[in-house]
């Protein structure tokens, strides 16, 4: 049973690691980046080739990848989003370019890598169990629940204290005023994305580090999941996504310990379905009073 | 004689069909997309309904399954749209992917669908079978387009607070939309499970969903044909890179994804752009005062328009509107004036049905208030907004017919079928259209779009809008804001006019000459409650009324008070 | 008048309909060239024109990891076989993007512009449902080299598999563990949304069944699933004597490593899918004493095998698999039943690919009868210090 809890948080912890991107673009910005699965298995292939290729050590290999995602970030900014701003059509068609951007970089990934699944080298990350309390846990579960805190902890407080996360505030508000009152919508925007990227790769990379290898459909694989974690957690909430990816890992593992695997698969969707029919703001999302 | 491209045409076939599930509810603005899980119903249900026999010796027994499919999609659709049709945008985008999964999961699992090892059938449908199914469709949707319902649906895309203010009932709009998608996506299950024969749950998942999505919008959804366009489009390039010689594997999807990304950031509106220049204006009717005739007489003068006692408006602890009594009657000009933040625009809402009151009681012609904005709209109010909300995708033309909503009857069916009736009430729409413009003097932009409108000339098209509909009572929000001293001394003599021809009007107004210049009544409200009432002339000169200006607004230009 | 035009539309649209919707008969015409059939027989066949050959794999898309070894396998045959005999081939590849769609819309192409002599592939038993309907209609062999479901063959006498289907390699694989582990009772964990492991699911429980071994777990899992710990913690909590598993590549290595860290020391049993050296490569030490059932073995000493894996590594810089090995040995298929007849029409290949007996493959010897199933030893190995070696 507590072995099950602690699976279900586990699992909890990497929803929410890849949720927080999508929801950080979606509340400041009102974009649905759906390029965002593909970024993110970006980050777990060039972890493992950084990874292989260098033999680094893990607390820099994420730093570098962190970087690859920022940049990665920006350009999908540039291309799939900046050219639509202000256009009758924007929110469609972005949907549709970050789909199809989303498309080259798999396509891309496929050059590059093969059809195959990439692995870690075998020794890179000490496979050290714990026994706590009679739950079995592994390093890596502990490094991905650690980093998801320190990650989820920093936005925070990148959000609520500094002058970017002001101006993020401000845009997420009403990004004409902030324009007039002098934010820089456009670094702002930029760096949102390179923010959110950034989480991305990081969290891909750390799925591949639990998983001991990566897909091109590692992406895919949770891009349903992670849109039930926002919405559950209400969108543009970062603490409510976190708390929405555990709740939802252990409801995942509560069904399968309790009924039976085969209903997983609906209880994601089933709660999700019932979040918005009964509290469409999520459950820890804020009302917005909107003007006529 | 298309040997060897069977397949490929079938499949642009079966591809224009699913996009066009997303189409109908792309052209009313709503992001549903949740086809997946209708069609997947739709295929495995009709496998229990469609004959393993030819239908007297040699007709298709899909011809049996296509109306089932079509019925359990809008089935499953109405069932699911009446909890998830209040949400917006990505709410509701989300909400239907998970029904899609749902359905997936449930397919996945259950016996008589075999599980993920799938269900094999006879396959029954051809190519031709397929195209006149696209066929059928490209006619209803071009027969849509320019009908009343279609503009109801394009109304409810740019702005679904306009289009209820308009009369359009946007409730039953989004339904209609999201019933028919579910059909469509009904008919498309049936035909993918007979054309391929064979389904199982993995074929609807959310790939399809978002292949379905990309044709649409690549096609194009303000134009009937775009599905098709889509279709075409994404089927061919494979083919051609294949053709060309490119080697199967990765360099495929790169090509196709850059090709998409082009043509979604260059050609805004979808490929179908490429082709709407081509399209006719609509030309302006002759003689068409005549079709005027026949609207309902407006009240006589005196006659009560409008008694409200108590009303009261609170956001939480912030009470914007509280305890008004008013009453209308025909022919007045009433002038609403007060400061920013007086609850001026609170109380119009209230009265035209857009916010429903927190306390108090009244009606408007008749209509409750609380009732729901088209039931204002069709009783007679009309009105505008003090932030324009024109429709930014529709001509200035189309912009007023969406006015005549409430005084038209719907033409769809009727235009399928090519009765001239129909004809005839569209003419006579457009003929009310044209004389608003004219009326206002935009008859000679006709056919732009509202952005390329100056910033007077938008508040007039609004004004041409909100006069289509036939209006008892018409209520206009700051119609001279941002106006030159021209353009508003126009504005009052247009006012003027519409009382003369006995509309009666409730003007907010900040531009205190011009309400002056035209109100026979005056109310002035603060911090939500009325502080004056009367002669505009007696008003204006209220201690308390000047107070209530000057005490909380430092001197602006001296027309304004 | 616009009336009157308008129902003569209808009309004939009425018209189309009704033609439309009747069910056409088409019969396969098969014309035989005589170009295509040469002189000599057997090794001295010489065919004067080039011998087209269609294949349809999944080179994009999720099942990608097997089409793109698939590819490698059979065009290495198509040049060997090019160098050594008489006969020249044209190998023409298709990608099915793991789509339905893709794979009938290659088969057209294949079938009716290229007119090749015969096809292999597709990857997928579920494009094959689909796709050799219409083989079998236009009379065109079609060599299934993955295609492990049941009932393929069965769809027309042009349709031949050199895969061995799954219930044969879980009918060996299951015994042997039995009798290495002596296992009574085990946990079965399967991909419930995956139709060829939701097949060999099937397979499971009735060789389970036959075996008399008790199945005290039952788990699912879907195939975009990352992680197994709740099924798992279920199977620890059991004590199970071995854990029997139905799961694609991509599900297996996450599946292991798992297992392993939970502490499931149970061996584990798998089919066909586990047949990769990527496997071992990404599991490393979780991966001893898996055991896996196949139709091929990188340890075994048939024919050939040593020099087809040399020259598979050489040319593309990494060791075969099943996938490559049964798309190579199709290639040496094929080209057998050309050769018997010298003749490489349609018509004569599917006769003598239903002919061939005890040909002695990288398989081991492998026939195929006229119903167009294979037969062939199935091989049951298990993974010992980081290498796959028969049990």
């Amino acid at each position: 049973m507590l072995q099950q809890l602690a699976n279900g948080v586990f699992t909890g912890s990497i929803y929410a690691l890849f949720a927080i991107g999508f929801t950080l673009v979606f509340g400041i910005l009102r974009h649905l980046n759906l390029a965002h699965p593909a970024v993110f298995t970006a980050g777990a292939f060039v972890g493992i080739e950084v990874a292989t290729r260098t033999a680094i050590p893990v607390w820099i290999l994420f730093p570098v990848v962190a970087v690859f995602g920022a940049l990665a970030g920006v350009l999908v900014e540039r291309i799939a989003f900046r050219p639509l701003r202000g256009r009758d059509d924007e929110h469609f068609a972005g949907l549709i370019s970050s789909v199809a951007l989303g498309g080259v970089v798999i396509a891309l990934l496929q050059a590059r890598y093969g059809t195959e699944p990439q692995s870690f080298p075998r020794e890179y990350f000490p496979n050290q169990l714990f026994e706590i309390a009679g739950i079995r846990v592994t390093l890596t579960q502990l490094v991905t629940l650690g980093l998801a805190l320190v990650l989820m902890l920093g936005l925070a407080w990148l959000v609520s204290a500094t002058s970017l996360g002001r101006a993020m505030r401000a845009v997420a508000e009403n990004p004409t005023a902030a324009q007039v009152v002098g934010v820089n919508v456009g670094w702002v925007t930029a760096g949102t994305y390179a923010m959110s990227s950034a989480l991305g790769t990081v969290a891909g990379a750390l799925l591949a580090l639990n998983l001991g290898q990566a897909g091109r459909d590692l992406g895919a694989s949770i891009e349903l999941v992670g849109f039930a974690v926002i919405i559950l957690g209400g969108l543009g909430s970062l603490w409510g996504a976190m708390a929405a990816g555990v709740i939802l890992g252990l409801a995942e593992a509560l069904t399968i310990t309790y009924f039976d695997s085969t209903w997983k698969g609906l209880v994601a969707f089933a709660l999700l379905f019932a979040v918005l029919v009964l509290r469409p703001r999520g459950l820890f999302g804020h009302v917005k009073v909107r003007e006529v | 004689m298309l040997d060897g491209y069977d397949t490929l045409i079938t499949t642009i076939a079966l591809g224009a069909i699913l996009a066009y599930s997303f189409h109908v509810v792309l052209m009313a603005g709503q992001l549903s997309l949740g086809q997946a899980g209708f069609a997947s119903l739709a295929a495995y249900v009709s496998t229990l309904v469609v004959p393993t026999e030819p239908i007297a010796g040699s007709i298709s027994p899909v011809i049996v399954g296509l109306p089932v499919g079509a019925l359990v999609g809008a089935a499953a659709a109405f069932v699911v749209g009446l909890p998830v049709l209040r949400l917006r945008g990505v709410f509701l985008a989300i909400a239907t992917i998970a029904f899609g999964e749902m359905v997936r999961v449930f397919m996945t699992n259950a016996e008589w669908t075999n599980g993920a090892l799938g269900m094999r059938v006879e396959k029954w449908v051809t190519f031709d079978f397929a195209w006149i199914v696209v066929a059928a469709l490209a006619y209803l949707f071009w027969r849509l387009g320019p009908s009343r319902t279609g503009r109801a649906f394009a109304a409810v895309r740019e702005d679904e607070l306009a289009a209820s203010a308009m009369g359009v009932d946007v409730v039953r709009t989004r339904m209609a939309s999201f019933i028919a998608s579910g059909a469509i996506a009904g008919v498309y299950g049936v035909m993918f499970a007979y054309f391929f024969g064979r389904i199982t749950p993995a074929t609807f998942d959310f790939g399809l969903t978002v292949d379905g999505l990309v044709t649409a919008v690549l096609g194009g959804y303000l134009v009937f044909f775009g599905p098709v366009l889509g279709a075409g489009f994404l089927t061919a390039v494979p083919e051609v890179q294949t053709a060309l010689g490119l080697e199967a594997g990765w360099i495929h999807p790169l090509v196709t994804g850059l090709l998409l990304l082009a043509v979604i950031l260059f050609l805004p509106g979808g490929l179908s752009t490429l082709f709407a220049r081509f399209r006719p204006k609509p030309a302006r009717p002759e003689g068409d005062d005549a079709a005027l005739d026949g609207l309902a007489p407006l009240p006589a003068k005196g006659e009560p328009i409008a008694a409200i006692r108590g009303l009261g408006k609170a956001y939480g602890a912030v009470r914007a509107v509280r305890e008004i009594d008013l009453e209308i009657r025909s022919g007045d000009v009433l002038g609403v004036i007060g400061p920013n933040g007086a609850g001026k625009t609170t109380l119009i809402n209230m009265i035209s049905g857009l916010e429903p009151p927190t306390s108090g009681e009244g009606d408007v012609l008749g209509v409750a208030l609380g009732s729901r904005p088209h039931r204002f709209a069709q009783a007679g109010v009309s009105r505008t907004f003090q932030h324009s909300k024109l429709f930014d995708r529709l001509t200035v033309l189309d912009n007023v017919l969406v006015g005549t909503h409430p005084v038209s009857r719907s033409t769809y069916l009727r235009r399928l079928l090519w009765l001239p009736s129909a004809r005839r009430d569209e003419r006579r729409a457009l003929a009310l259209a044209w004389a608003q413009l004219r009326r206002v003097g935009l008859d000679d932009r006709a056919h732009v779009r509202p952005g390329a409108l100056s910033y007077g000339d938008q508040r007039r098209l609004e004004i041409a809008r909100a006069l289509a509909s036939h209006p008892t009572l018409l209520i206009l929000d700051e119609p001279a804001a941002g106006m030159n001293h021209v353009e508003a001394a126009e504005l009052a003599d247009l006012i003027r006019g519409l009382a003369e021809d006995g509309i009666t009007v409730l003007l907010i107004e900040h531009n205190v000459k011009m309400v002056l210049a035209t109100c026979t009544r005056l109310v002035v409200l603060n911090f939500g409650a009325v502080i004056a009432a009367g002669e505009p002339r007696e008003v204006a000169a209220d201690p308390q009324v000047i107070e209530a200006y000057l005490g909380t607004e430092d001197a602006e230009e001296s027309e304004h008070v | 008048m616009r009336l009157k035009t308008s129902s003569g539309a209808a009309l004939a649209a009425a018209a189309l309909l009704a033609t439309a919707a009747c069910v056409s008969d088409s019969t396969a015409e098969n014309t035989s060239d005589s170009a295509l059939s040469g002189s000599g027989a057997g090794e001295e066949c010489a065919i004067e024109e080039t011998v087209k050959l269609g294949a349809v794999f999944s080179l994009t898309e999720a099942a990608a990891f097997a089409g793109a070894y698939q590819q490698e396998g059979l065009e290495l045959a198509i040049e060997e076989l090019n160098a050594s005999g008489d006969i020249t081939y044209e190998l023409i590849l298709e990608d099915d993007k793991t789509s339905v769609e893709d794979s009938v819309a290659a088969f057209e192409k294949l079938i009716d512009r290229d007119k090749v002599s015969a096809i292999i592939g597709p990857t997928l038993s579920n494009m094959a449902f689909v796709t050799y309907t219409d083989s079998q209609s236009a009379g065109v062999p079609t060599l299934g080299v993955s295609t492990t479901a049941e009932g393929i063959p069965d769809i027309g006498d042009y349709i031949f598999r050199a895969s061995l289907p799954e219930e044969v390699a879980l009918a060996a694989s299951i015994p042997a563990a039995k009798e290495t582990l002596g296992m009574q009772q085990v946990a079965v964990l399967h991909d419930s949304a995956d139709e060829f492991t939701a097949s060999a699911y099937n397979t499971i429980s009735d060789v389970l069944a036959d075996e008399g071994i008790e199945v005290v777990v039952d788990e699912t899992f879907e195939t975009t699933d990352t992680d197994f710990s709740a099924q798992l913690t279920k199977i620890l909590d059991a004590d199970v004597d071995a854990v029997i598993l139905s799961a694609l590549p991509g599900a297996t290595v996450p599946l292991v490593t798992q297992a392993r860290d939970l502490g499931i020391e149970a061996p584990i049993v798998g089919g066909n899918a586990f047949n990769s050296p990527v496997l071992v490569g990404a599991l490393g030490d979780a991966a001893e004493g898996l055991i896996v059932g196949g139709a091929w073995s990188a340890a075994a000493e048939t024919t050939g095998n040593a020099e087809f894996i040399a020259a598979y590594t050489e040319k593309y810089d990494r060791a075969p698999d099943q996938f490559a090995a049964q798309a190579y040995t199709a290639g040496y298929l094929i080209d057998q039943a050309v050769r018997s007849d010298c003749d490489a029409n349609r018509e004569a290949i599917k006769d003598n690919l239903g002919q061939i007996l005890e040909y002695d493959s990288i398989l081991g010897k492998i026939s195929l009868d006229e119903g167009g199933e294979v037969t062939q030893e199935p091989v049951v190995q298990i993974i010992r210090d980081g290498a796959f070696t028969l049990l």
